[in-house]
């Protein structure tokens, strides 16, 4: 009898066990493995003075566009702090037919000064004089002087007028 | 009495489930993904056994010829995957190339494609299974749909073969960014200019990320000329990697002749020599023993006269050389043939006239899948 009670016992401590270890499963691991992909992309970000400082390219540019580039800092101190950050753009052009841009150059650059609160974030975007051509791609580094993160790039779309007339159409 | 059965029956529940799990397998984490993948293919090791081509019929002047001519040229019993955007464009290819090889398989993946296979993966081969690592992203895929194309041929191909599989990495690169040999993968400044400071902290990050993924020993050139590596080095086996020379093609065609072949101006500054020179030391500290080979770079670092972008076959102990040659540059093609012959190695020429303007020559467009020993 305190056999088949212990067992018994032991099979509801076992199942509470599984169940917990499934409701917490997908909150720590990925639910189904992902063989396609080695890891997450998270692009580094860049410290200083006791920020964080994440930038990104915006989402799209279309030619006759001047492109865009928007970083968020985030100050973990409780001190405010300002800065300098160095940002210039690179671009390049993408011939038709060939295997490879033509190699990017320096088309913009400026100089913006940062200012964030004491445990505050702060998004900023920049827009940048260059305007963008067909077949144009950008991507920008952001440099504290001691240290840079690059962003990923951004190109303009090659069939852009096209694709707007069709959107503008199928909206009238 | 009953408080004690509870206690031990909970432990020993809990025990016997928690044994369960642990000596269970554990579901390989993504970054796991690449535990079983070989060591990347060596350029000049084995026989060629697979090939990748893309075939577009709008770049059919780019890649007619050398294809025919490559196509003709291999051995019997090579496989030669012909990626095509849609079915057009493979009945094209029929109609131009393919009575040239009788090994050619379609495999038509119904999105745009360029006709440029040999940057979209790297292939790490354990000798039963071939994995395709693909990058993070293409250069250039945000204004180019062909491009943006391109980067979903890795998973094409591992959807269509069994033995093949795909792994998306997170690092940014272009599979001709990369050349190796059976000991020592070289990897371009361009892979570090492209990834530290956006998906690696530092060099030595990424130097690590690149030899667990690659699996062999990587050399991160930090002085070389710009573009692909297979533009100005290539193994050759028996511990000897040839690489470009500028100084060697000095002289050797006339003004008007170099003109027409590089509309764009041939880059003679001293930079530029120093940075080939630079490859060759490199290969050098790597413990390679060097050949020097004729090279001509265009003013915009993009159009090469090249002759170590080549696709390498080794069997019965003996490499053939399939070099691409250019129409006005006959002394150079010859020198060139006379230095691989130097090496030991079997000649074949492929004329890449049509291609070269445009950023690529032989092995720009070919990708070698497998190879056996």
């Amino acid at each position: 009898m305190q056999a088949r009670s212990i067992l018994v016992i032991a099979a509801v401590a076992a199942a509470v066990f599984v169940l917990g270890q499934l409701l917490l499963l997908p909150a720590t691991a990925p639910a189904t493995q992902n063989l396609t992909t080695m890891a997450a992309q998270q692009n580094v970000p860049l410290e200083v003075n006791g920020c964080t400082i994440s930038a990104e390219v915006a989402a799209k540019v279309k030619p006759g566009d001047n492109p865009s580039v928007q970083f968020t800092v985030t100050n973990t101190t409780d001190q405010d702090v300002s800065f300098d950050l160095a940002v210039s753009e690179m671009s390049a052009n993408q011939m038709p037919m060939s295997r490879a841009m033509v190699m990017p150059s320096e088309s913009w650059k400026t100089t913006c000064p940062v200012a964030v609160k004491a445990d505050a974030t702060k998004v900023v975007t920049l827009v940048s004089e260059s305007r963008a051509r067909q077949w144009d791609n950008f991507h920008y580094v952001i440099s504290t002087g001691d240290a840079s993160i690059r962003t990923t790039q951004i190109g303009t779309n090659d069939l852009p007028v096209a694709e707007d007339n069709a959107a503008e159409e199928s909206d009238a | 009495m009953r408080d004690w059965r509870v206690i031990a029956g909970a432990i020993i529940g809990l025990v016997a489930t928690g044994l369960a799990v642990s000596l269970a397998p554990a579901p390989p984490r993504p970054v796991d993904a690449l535990a079983g993948a070989g060591p990347t293919l060596s350029d000049c090791d084995g026989a060629l056994s697979e090939l990748v081509i893309h075939y577009t019929a709008e770049t059919a002047a780019l890649t007619e010829t050398p294809y025919r001519q490559f196509l003709a040229a291999l051995p019997a019993g090579v496989t030669v995957r012909v990626v095509c955007g849609s079915r057009d464009d493979w009945r094209d290819f029929r109609r131009r190339c393919a009575d040239a090889a009788p090994s050619v398989r379609p495999l038509i993946v119904e999105h745009p494609i360029t006709c440029w296979s040999r940057d979209r993966w790297l292939a790490l081969s354990n000798g039963r299974r071939t994995t395709l690592l693909t990058p993070a992203a293409e250069n250039g895929q945000g204004s180019w749909p062909r491009r943006a194309g391109d980067a979903r041929v890795g998973r094409d191909l591992a959807a269509a073969l069994p033995e093949v599989a795909h792994v998306r990495s997170d690092l940014y690169f272009d599979g001709g960014d990369c050349v190796a040999d059976r000991h020592t993968a070289f990897i371009t400044p361009d892979v570090t200019e492209r990834n530290v400071g956006l998906s690696v902290r530092d060099v030595d990050e990424l130097h690590h990320r690149l030899q667990a993924a690659l699996k062999r020993p990587v050399v991160l050139l930090d002085r070389a000329p710009p573009y692909h590596a297979g533009m100005y080095m290539m193994p050759a086996g028996a511990g000897r990697v040839v690489v470009g020379d500028p100084s060697l093609a000095e002289g050797v065609l006339d003004e008007a002749t170099l003109a027409a072949l590089l509309p764009c101006g041939v880059e003679t500054s001293v930079e530029m020599q120093q940075r080939f020179d630079a490859v060759a030391d490199a290969c050098r500290d790597a413990g390679y023993a060097v050949t020097r080979m004729p090279t001509i770079v265009g003013t915009d670092g993009r159009t090469f006269l090249t002759w170590v972008n080549v696709i390498i076959d080794q069997r019965d102990d003996r490499r053939t050389v399939y070099l691409p040659v250019f129409d006005g540059a006959a002394p150079l093609n010859a020198a060139a043939t006379a230095i691989w012959e130097s090496l030991d190695c079997e000649v074949r020429p492929i004329n890449c006239t049509g291609s070269y303007r445009h950023f690529g020559s032989l092995r720009c467009l070919v990708s070698v899948l497998k190879r056996h020993d």
